[in-house]
């Protein structure tokens, strides 16, 4: 599948938000290590609200990350924030925050003292830098933690702190790669929650991760990486409609499956394939829905009793699993 | 400018940032093991004229001891070795602990950020050394009556130099922290080959060397022999005046700044606390 055209992702939650949305563009970006290419091309346009950036290990989407957040710079392309350049722009530096995927924290510090050196370098003063500490501190829920060593923090609370300095400036542009990692499932539920926020906030958030469920339950606007390539971009829903040429799986509970088996397989236009299970058949079909329409009807005949229908392939696992194959 | 702008500060210039970013090194190469290496290094020399002390042997003058003490231990050892550690460390540190993000992520000019690096250095270097070096002058002519103030004044001036040459290898080292990944490695083997060995050659390669200057600033400012450049004389070879050797000094300071400021905004980083050479972190 070629790249996925540049479209503007943004949720409708994203829509109502307070500020003025900030445009993360990248125009044709490529980016090589040496004789091996980590970007090929990418273009992509980021706005307001969460977008997740998907793919799998040396898709090179910690590449595109330090590219947005100006920690390198393009072989080709161009990486632009409301049409300035990021790489070395004190203007955009200062608009953007950013969740590195390392556990770098310096260690002697406390939480406050961290992050109050890390509001003085975005431009709070004298006791507005330690206010605006415990403001960002307190919103991560670490204001237990507020006089502890970092050095002693677990890697949730880390996390989180992490976070927190992101979030010290109020940027229009929140970058997280790998942020749920380590993450208990309390911390990851709140952690969850801010990003939600400030996607509806108006922040443009693009969030990288490997726990697929996980972002999705953040945004439903995702970006798929290959091969330093966005095989697609959209909604959930957007990506589901690349997919007509891919069967999709139905998991049927039923009393009687090979009964159910037999009579779908009658229509043999609608299967491309069927595997019996404990209570049932697992269906492939091109046509879901006429699938479904027809395990309607077999219900209503009173052939087979059908206790539920459940899609298999939902989820961004079996989108990304289809778009790669 | 984004309509959001006014609710974020506006980022630190000038003197603000360059405090901010003074401040946000880590604590960490002031501490532990580290510290105490350092402490060790730096209070050798006090150890040495506490032995002489009792034993009761004197060198030269009350103020010739401590000139020499300066001169062979001080500008020629233990001020290399210290900012070695202490100038690597302004940068080196933050690639080690995977923290270079938050310096290099805040919208402060790569020129500041380097500058408040580098006073960062030379401030922890000054803490060190200066106080070793006044409880020294007072060990050296407290024994002798009226030494300490008559000699004050030319204290003083040792002082200066020393500072002055601080932060000459301050900005060496510091540069070598931010442009090589083996640093200090590489600043132990400037210190031992150049600045040891050819800086120390009576030929054109010492009229480049930190500790030359800072020796024939001594020697120019105190007209104490401990400092006189004699294999220099020997040879009939006219040591540079002390102007040329300020201004020397003053160019390594600048020049290594610039260059480091230079090597900061060009810097790739494309892993966690990595530099470019490595391998895509994804």
């Amino acid at each position: 599948m070629s790249p996925a055209p540049a479209a503007a992702i943004a949720p409708p939650a994203a829509r109502a938000g307070r500020r003025a949305p900030a445009e993360l563009r990248l125009d044709r970006v490529s980016r090589w290590y040496g004789d091996v290419l980590a970007l090929d091309a990418v273009d992509l346009v980021l706005g307001a609200g969460v977008t997740g950036l998907l793919g799998p290990n040396g898709a090179g989407k910690s590449t595109l990350i330090r590219l947005i957040v100006g920690l390198a710079s393009p072989g080709d392309g161009h990486v632009l924030l409301d049409g300035a350049t990021v790489r070395n722009n004190l203007d955009a530096l200062a608009r953007i925050g950013y969740v590195a995927d390392g556990d770098g924290l310096y260690e002697e510090l406390t939480a406050r003292r961290f992050l109050t050196d890390q509001a003085r370098l975005r431009g709070f003063a004298g006791a507005a830098a330690g206010a605006r500490a415990e403001e960002c501190l307190v919103r991560v829920g670490l204001e237990d933690a507020i006089d502890r060593r970092t050095g002693g923090f677990s890697k949730g609370m880390r996390q989180r702190l992490k976070l927190a300095q992101a979030l010290l400036h109020d940027p229009d542009v929140l970058v997280l790669d790998e942020p749920l990692t380590g993450l208990d499932p309390v911390m990851r539920r709140d952690f969850i929650r801010i990003v939600r926020e400030l996607g509806d906030e108006g922040v443009t958030v693009l969030v990288s991760s490997h726990v697929l469920h996980e972002v999705e339950a953040m945004t439903n606007g995702i970006v798929l990486l290959h091969h330093g390539q966005v095989l697609a971009e959209g909604t959930v829903g957007d990506i589901r409609d690349l997919l007509d040429k891919h069967a999709r799986r139905i998991r049927v509970l039923t009393d009687r499956p090979r009964d159910l088996a037999r009579e779908l397989l009658a229509h043999d236009d609608l299967l491309s394939g069927l595997e019996m299970t404990e209570g049932g058949v697992i269906l492939e079909t091109l046509r879901p829905d006429r699938t479904c329409t027809q395990l309607q009807q077999l219900a209503a005949r009173g052939q087979s009793r059908i206790f539920a229908v459940d899609p298999l392939d939902e989820d961004l696992a079996s989108v990304f699993t289809y778009l790669v194959d | 400018m984004s309509a959001n702008a006014s609710r974020r500060p506006t980022p630190p210039a000038g003197w603000a940032a360059v405090r901010a970013a003074a401040g946000s090194c880590s604590a960490g190469a002031l501490r532990g093991k580290r510290l105490l290496g350092l402490l060790a290094l730096v209070g050798l020399p006090i150890v040495v004229q506490l032995v002489l002390l009792v034993w009761g042997e004197g060198r030269g003058s009350a103020f010739a001891a401590f000139a020499a003490h300066v001169d062979h231990h001080y500008l020629r050892s233990i001020i290399p070795l210290v900012l070695i550690f202490l100038g690597t460390a302004a940068f080196g540190d933050e690639w080690d602990g995977g923290t270079v993000n938050y310096m290099v992520g805040a919208p402060i000019g790569r020129g500041l950020i380097v500058i408040g690096r580098f006073l960062a250095a030379v401030r922890r270097a000054l803490l060190l050394v200066l106080p070793a070096l006044l409880l020294l002058y007072v060990l050296c002519l407290l024994p002798h009556e009226g030494a300490m103030a008559f000699y004050l004044a030319d204290g003083v001036v040792v002082l200066a130099v020393v500072a002055l040459t601080i932060l000459a290898y301050s900005a060496v080292f510091l540069f070598l922290g931010l442009w090589l990944r083996r640093s200090i490695i590489s600043s132990f083997i400037y210190v031992l080959v150049f600045e040891g060995l050819i800086g120390n050659l009576p030929s054109g390669f010492a009229s480049v060397s930190i500790s030359f200057h800072a020796r024939n600033l001594l020697w120019r400012a105190t007209d104490e022999a401990a400092f006189r450049p004699e294999l220099l004389q020997q040879l009939g070879l006219e040591p540079p005046s002390a102007t040329v050797s300020l201004v020397t000094l003053g160019v390594f300071v600048a020049l290594f700044l610039f260059l480091s400021a230079r090597v900061l905004a060009r810097k790739e980083f494309t892993g966690s606390g990595q530099q470019a050479e490595s391998a895509p972190g994804t």
